[in-house]
């Protein structure tokens, strides 16, 4: 299985650098098989296709740079033909705005909103949307914009590309290698280029050489400028990092230095230079570019256009930026860059063709919402890498060893160039010898010329003289007395002597001075056979530096092919890796969210524990308290008891003392009978008291081990309530710890969860580089303008003076029966309109468009521009006076109003949420109907899905 | 030889990712206006937060009458050279004021352009670069506002105060408009600010409550960088509107004022000086005309009598509030002076020995770099040009110059790869 998948892959990755012709599907249409090549090549899920309405908006605003109206939208809606979306992509490329916005985005492509300065915008444009309506080929219409001088009023638009670049060679170079070949080199300008391995200042140079010896020329006459060449000028560079220099003929990047042909000075123009006289040489170098581009066999040409036009409608290039093809920035799916290619190449570089297809492809068709579960995807990721590992790491030790040849052939290449520098230096002195011999011959050359000029000057007042000196001779004759006439004629016939002689003299110096043109002329070709000889040298020696380059450019290009298909492969194993990493994220977050309840059942089991140890302590709470009572009972029945034997003890004392104090008086007053029957009395008393309190006395003791006996209970269960107390706050802290526990496994689920989210977005970038979801893009400013103003509804009452201005040129019965005019007159009522509103577009131009000569496709958004939008007045006050607002305002129905609203500004039905959204703000505010009116029309076309095309 | 691009970096992605995950979350909780200005929280960074104060002496300011003077020298001209809070370094005698701020700044002495063309010297000034048909580079406060300002607030990361005119500069090359610089002609509040009559506060918010009921219910199907820069736009539309103040400067104390001047620079600077405390992360602030062909001696008499004070004010102010740290000060201009005199007592275009004036950030205070020689006709020690300077004020405030951008997939170096910083001009 992972053999078969990895053969599978390997196939892929030959198939997209072999180019492969046609013929592999050959009965297919183009789509059809673009659609296999781009789905079969997918590491993840594609999108959906988008529903008819995203599909209407989008086909509007990419083949005619408009949104359709709430008509339109209706019936392509309600229609329920299986084939309407082909239909209506039939439909649009005949449409008279099809040229009208194919020209402007060529104007933008090719221009990037430079300000004019030879050629207006609306005659340029006008060249272009001719173009478009005539379905003139690509490689005709670059062949005339990179050869056109201006000189040509059919072709002198063409021109503007450079003549509105003031023929700078360095812009010039730069732009022709970004819009016709798709490299960005001028990073490469002053060094091989410091970020990107594979553009080199050979190939910078290369372009320069071609472009640097066009220049303006202003004829003073015309007041007008062309693009004039010399027929001389060298392309020398030199590294301001390496200092490596070389002095190049031109090179289309990747090839070799072109063979050209030799004029000597003095025979290489067509036209020689002269003031104000515009320089045609024999050999142009530009028409040189123009027709080795355009010739059918340029590899980068064509892959260049193929991507721009893939990117104007799908979003973005499959190699993006457009203008940056190099090895480490593959295509997103090679294949099908090389089938778009080659079959529009075959088809003869017709450009309406191959838009029609692809817009006609699933892949264009795909749904802006990203896919839901690439599970599949994933699971099947995970056993190609080792396959897709072990080949990417085969293919960087080819690119590494290929880049080993470079560095030696490089080396050879500067061996062989240091070896040709003298003979070259020798030729170089032959060509400075022959410029100093053609001085003399330019300068004899004035010189007859300017005595040719007086000669004829002369001749001119001679034969005037003459003429005089015959009417005065016929007045003589008639008047032969007369003095003043005899005096005129003998005067006339001096004159006529004199500048006879005059003349004589001037035809004398001519004589001269021809010869020494002559002589001069001699002079020059005696010096071109030295330099005829030195140059035949020079190409002889040449040749091992021809032969070294040749090399070097084979081993470049292989070396570039092999690095190519290295980075191809990385790009698969980071697709596979991100899929893989996807997964990971999804299971890791799978992990945490499981981690969660066994957390939670833990701290549950926790909190139960807590729960029963709390009662255990109530209980032995209670206890304690229940002892502690029966404590102080205790307490005090001993207390009492301790009182009363005190009480009885002191009465027996009493007794006591009593006796003893009776006794000491008998002693002195012996045998007194009271004092004796006293004593006997008390004598009888004590004994039973002393009984008593003996009693009271065991009492106390008894009561004494009681409260002993309480006291010591009390102990105990202080200490077990102690104990329990303990265990209670140790099951609580668990309960915390767990509590933690389960918080640090939510906020670890939340984590792996953005980890989840991250790794999607990153798939979705990625998916959508992969062309299987679509890609939103901004609408470009004329698109913005036009769309707002034609939501709004400013554009259809200016309708019918624009088409009363054209029925005064081509009236509408003239062209009523046959299609072709019709269709011309509705292209040229189209282009008024356009014309007309330009203002309001240059608006939206200046706030959404990126900055001259920059490119023009990044997207950015400021402030200024929700500024001038929200307080400018001009978008308010089309929403509020356009004829939108005007056509719903009188709608009763709300569900009517927001089905107009929506389908006229959005393109689609509203949501039954949508509908009662319109309707509350409509009951909401009642008495100011035009505000709501106003302001929904506001948010609709301020609202994100207006800006974008989806 | 491929370099990291400092912007693609993963980091750096998901910091955006999560920053504008929770603009989203706070934008619905809170209807889109969830913070102005910077939320609380975040105070700390904006202290931290680098700025650039940069000002530019329209016309060419002359070295030998500020930074550099030759006094008692053919080229020298009449004024004297003074004493500065820096031992042994000495400035022209029309700053006196600046001279007592010294400590705090630094002079590069050594400077050679090679360039004595307004339009090209100022070019190479603000981008770092030579100019060339084939490309055009940001100047310096698009490139300071792409790698510094804050995403959030709202704000304009580049403001230039002019003498007149409002609107957006074109000056952001491949940068794009975004971060263009933002025009106060005379110090006039930023375009469309104020909210129309015809539209009530009311109905301002409830259109806005539509438009984002609905875009919320688009961007559920698909959220991008771009849907989120488009509809941030507006709510940094609304911020702005709200915080309109932040642009006037008669809100500052009539003391400040005072202090300032009330002529146009000494307001220019006071305003720079209210921006810069606000958030605002590179401020440009033109004098002119220092382009004196003739009476050169009497032109700087007058041009920097009016420029001493305030530019002192606002040195010492920023060191006074703290900010110096994170604030750099450049005083640069197209290019010097002759060191020659001509008939009309004036000076000519020169960049091949003049100077500029720095500080704050990371450039070392009191620093003097290079020298001319006696007469100031030459650069005699550690020459630098337009292209080192540019390195050295981008790493001043901790942007590593040698790392390139990353334009929509297009990797472009952020300063000239063949020029490098001046090291011993930072700490």
């Amino acid at each position: 299985m992972t053999s078969r998948l990895t053969k599978t892959l390997l196939f892929l990755a030959l198939f997209s650098l072999l180019a492969t012709g046609p013929v592999a599907f050959a009965q297919e249409p183009l789509h059809l098989r673009l659609d296999q090549l781009v789905e079969s090549s997918q590491i993840g899920p594609l999108a959906p296709l988008a529903n008819d309405a995203e599909f209407l908006r989008r086909a509007y605003l990419d083949l005619i740079g408009a949104i359709p109206s709430s008509a339109e939208a209706r019936t392509f809606l309600d229609d329920p033909s299986p084939n309407k979306r082909e239909l209506l992509v039939d439909r649009l490329l005949a449409s008279p705005r099809f040229p009208i916005h194919m020209a402007t985005q060529f104007d933008v492509m090719l221009m990037e909103r430079r300000p004019d300065k030879h050629v207006p915008t609306p005659e340029w444009q006008k060249y272009l949307q001719a173009a478009f309506e005539q379905n003139k080929p690509y490689d005709q219409l670059a062949r005339e914009i990179l050869s056109s001088d201006g000189t040509d009023p059919a072709l002198r638009p063409a021109a503007k590309f450079f003549l509105d670049r003031d023929a700078e060679p360095h812009s010039s170079s730069r732009d022709v290698g970004r819009m016709f070949f798709g490299m960005d080199l001028q990073c490469a300008q002053c060094h091989d280029h410091p970020l990107i391995d594979h553009y080199l200042q050979a190939d910078y140079y290369g372009l320069f050489a071609f472009l640097n010896r066009t220049e303006v020329f202003t004829d003073a006459a015309q007041k007008k400028s062309f693009l004039a060449e010399k027929a001389d000028g060298d392309a020398s560079y030199k590294s301001v990092f390496t200092g490596d220099a070389a002095n190049t003929r031109p090179q289309l990047p990747g090839m070799s230095e072109i063979d050209e042909p030799r004029f000597r000075l003095g025979e290489d123009y067509v036209t020689a230079p002269a003031p104000n006289v515009r320089p045609v040489p024999k050999y142009s170098r530009r028409a040189k570019l123009a027709e080795l581009a355009t010739n059918g066999t340029n590899r980068q040409f064509n892959l260049n256009i193929a991507n721009r036009l893939w990117a104007l409608v799908m979003g973005r290039g499959l190699v993006h930026p457009v203008d940056l093809h190099h090895p480490a920035n593959p295509p997103a799916h090679p294949a099908a860059l090389e089938l778009v290619t080659n079959e529009f190449v075959a088809q003869k570089y017709n450009m309406k063709w191959l838009l029609r297809e692809l817009v006609l492809t699933r892949t264009y068709q795909r749904s802006i919402d990203p896919p839901t579960d690439p599970a599949p995807q994933v699971a099947a990721a995970a056993p190609q890498v080792p396959a897709v590992e072990a080949e990417l790491a085969r293919l960087k030790g080819v690119a590494d060893e290929s880049q080993k040849q470079v560095t030696a052939i490089r080396t050879e290449l500067k061996a062989a160039r240091t070896a040709f520098e003298p003979v070259e230096a020798a030729w170089k002195k032959t060509e400075a010898a022959v410029a100093e011999a053609k001085k003399p011959v330019d300068a004899a050359a004035a010189a007859v010329a300017k005595s040719q000029g007086e000669a004829a000057t002369k001749q001119a007042g001679l034969n005037t003289i003459n003429e005089a000196a015959a009417k005065s001779a016929e007045a003589a004759k008639v008047l032969p007395n007369d003095k003043d006439v005899a005096a005129a004629v003998a005067t006339f016939t001096a004159k006529q002597q004199q500048l006879t002689a005059e003349l004589a003299a001037i035809q004398k110096t001519i004589t001269d001075q021809t010869a020494a043109h002559q002589a001069a002329q001699a002079k020059l070709v005696e010096a071109y056979a030295p330099a005829d000889a030195a140059y035949a040298a020079a190409v002889e020696a040449r040749k091992p530096v021809d032969a070294a380059k040749a090399k070097f450019i084979e081993v470049w290009n292989q070396h570039k092919s092999d690095a190519l298909a290295a980075t191809i492969q990385r790009k698969r194993l980071d697709g596979l890796q991100s899929h893989l990493g996807f997964g990971t994220a999804i299971a890791t977050a799978a992990a945490a969210q499981g981690a969660i309840d066994p957390a939670k059942a833990e701290l549950a089991a926790a909190a139960l524990a807590v729960e029963q140890q709390q009662a255990e302590v109530t209980k032995q709470t209670v206890a304690v308290t229940e002892i502690e009572k029966a404590m102080v009972e205790a307490t005090k029945q001993l207390e009492e008891a301790k009182v009363q034997f005190t009480t009885k003890q002191g009465i027996v004392q009493s007794v006591a003392e009593a006796i003893s104090k009776t006794d000491a008086a008998l002693q002195k007053l012996p045998g007194d009978a009271e004092l004796t029957l006293v004593v006997q009395k008390l004598k009888d008393r004590q004994e039973p008291l002393v009984k008593e309190a003996s009693t009271f006395e065991q009492a106390v003791t008894v009561r004494d081990t009681t409260a002993k006996d309480v006291a010591s209970k009390m102990a105990g269960m202080k200490q077990t309530l102690a104990a329990a107390t303990t265990e209670m706050t140790t099951r609580q802290q668990t309960v915390t710890a767990k509590t933690n526990a389960v918080n640090q496994s939510i906020a670890n689920a939340q984590a792996t969860q953005a980890a989840v989210v991250s790794a999607r977005g990153q798939l979705v970038d990625a998916w959508t580089v992969a062309a299987a979801v679509r890609p939103l893009k901004q609408l470009s400013p004329e698109q913005l303008g036009w769309a707002v103003m034609q939501a709004t509804g400013v554009l259809e009452p200016q309708r019918p003076g624009v088409d009363a201005e054209i029925e005064k040129t081509i009236p509408k019965a003239g062209t009523a029966n046959d299609p072709a005019k019709t269709l011309a007159r509705e292209i040229q009522l189209e282009s008024l309109l356009h014309e007309k509103n330009r203002g309001n577009l240059n608006v939206f131009v200046s706030m959404y468009g990126q900055s001259a000569g920059q490119p023009q496709d990044d997207f950015f958004a400021t402030p200024d521009q929700a500024l001038y939008v929200a307080n400018g007045g001009t978008v308010v006050g089309w929403a509020a006076g356009g004829q939108l607002a005007q056509r719903i305002g009188p709608l009763e129905d709300p569900k009517t109003l927001a089905d107009e609203l929506y389908l006229s500004i959005l393109t689609r039905r509203p949501t039954d949420a949508e509908i009662t959204e319109v309707t509350q703000q409509l009951a909401a505010r009642t008495a100011e109907k035009p505000v709501v009116i106003r302001d929904l029309i506001w948010a609709l076309v301020t609202s994100a899905e207006f800006r974008f095309n989806h | 030889m491929r370099c990291d691009y400092a912007c693609r970096s993963n980091d750096h992605q998901m910091a955006r990712r999560q920053f504008l995950g929770a603009l989203a979350t706070g934008g619905a909780a809170l209807g889109g206006l969830s913070a102005l200005a910077r939320p609380a929280a975040s105070a700390e960074l904006a202290k931290q937060q680098k700025r650039v104060l940069v000002f530019n002496m329209a016309g060419g300011l002359s070295q030998l009458e500020s930074w550099d003077p030759k006094p008692n020298t053919p080229t020298g001209g009449p004024f004297r050279a003074i004493p500065t809070s820096v031992p042994g370094v000495h400035i022209c005698e029309l700053l006196p004021e600046t001279a007592k701020q010294m400590h705090r700044l630094a002079i590069v002495r050594s400077v050679n352009t090679k360039e004595g063309d307004h339009g090209k010297g100022a070019y190479m000034m603000m981008t770092g670069r030579k100019q060339t048909p084939a490309a055009d580079f940001p100047r310096i406060g698009a490139v300071a506002a792409k790698a510094l300002a804050p995403d959030e607030g709202g704000l304009p990361g580049h403001i230039q105060i002019t003498a007149g005119g409002g609107g957006r500069a074109n000056d952001a090359a491949y940068l794009g408009p975004k971060y263009a610089g933002l025009l106060m002609g005379n110090g006039q509040p930023p375009q469309n600010t104020a909210r129309p009559d015809a539209i009530t506060q009311i109905a301002d918010e409830q259109r806005n409550a539509m438009r984002r009921a609905v875009n919320d219910r688009f961007l559920s199907r698909r959220r991008t960088a771009m849907t989120d820069a488009y509809t941030y736009s507006y709510e940094q539309a609304q911020q702005l509107m709200a915080q309109r103040e932040i642009f006037d400067v008669t809100k500052e104390s009539e003391q400040d004022q005072a202090r300032y001047g009330k002529h146009d620079l000494g307001r220019h600077c006071l305003l720079a000086r209210r921006l810069l405390e606000k958030g605002i992360t590179y401020v440009q602030v033109s004098h002119s005309n220092y382009d004196t062909h003739n009476e050169n001696f009497n032109f700087h008499l007058e041009q920097l009598g009016e420029f001493d004070h305030p530019f002192a004010t606002i040195v010492g102010d920023l060191a006074d509030r703290g900010m110096l740290e994170s604030t750099l000060i450049v005083v640069l201009s197209e290019f010097g002076r002759t060191p020659n005199i001509n008939h009309l007592f004036g000076r000519d275009h020169w960049g091949n020995a003049w100077s500029v004036l720095l500080g704050g950030a990371r450039v070392h205070p009191g620093a003097v770099i290079g020298k001319t020689n006696e007469h100031g006709t030459a650069v005699v020690d550690r020459e630098v040009d337009h292209g080192h300077l540019f390195h050295t004020y981008l790493q001043a405030v901790g942007v590593d110059s040698t790392k390139s951008f990353d334009i929509d997939g297009r990797p472009i170096p952020i300063a000239d790869p063949a020029a490098s910083v001046i090291k011993e001009l930072l700490v």
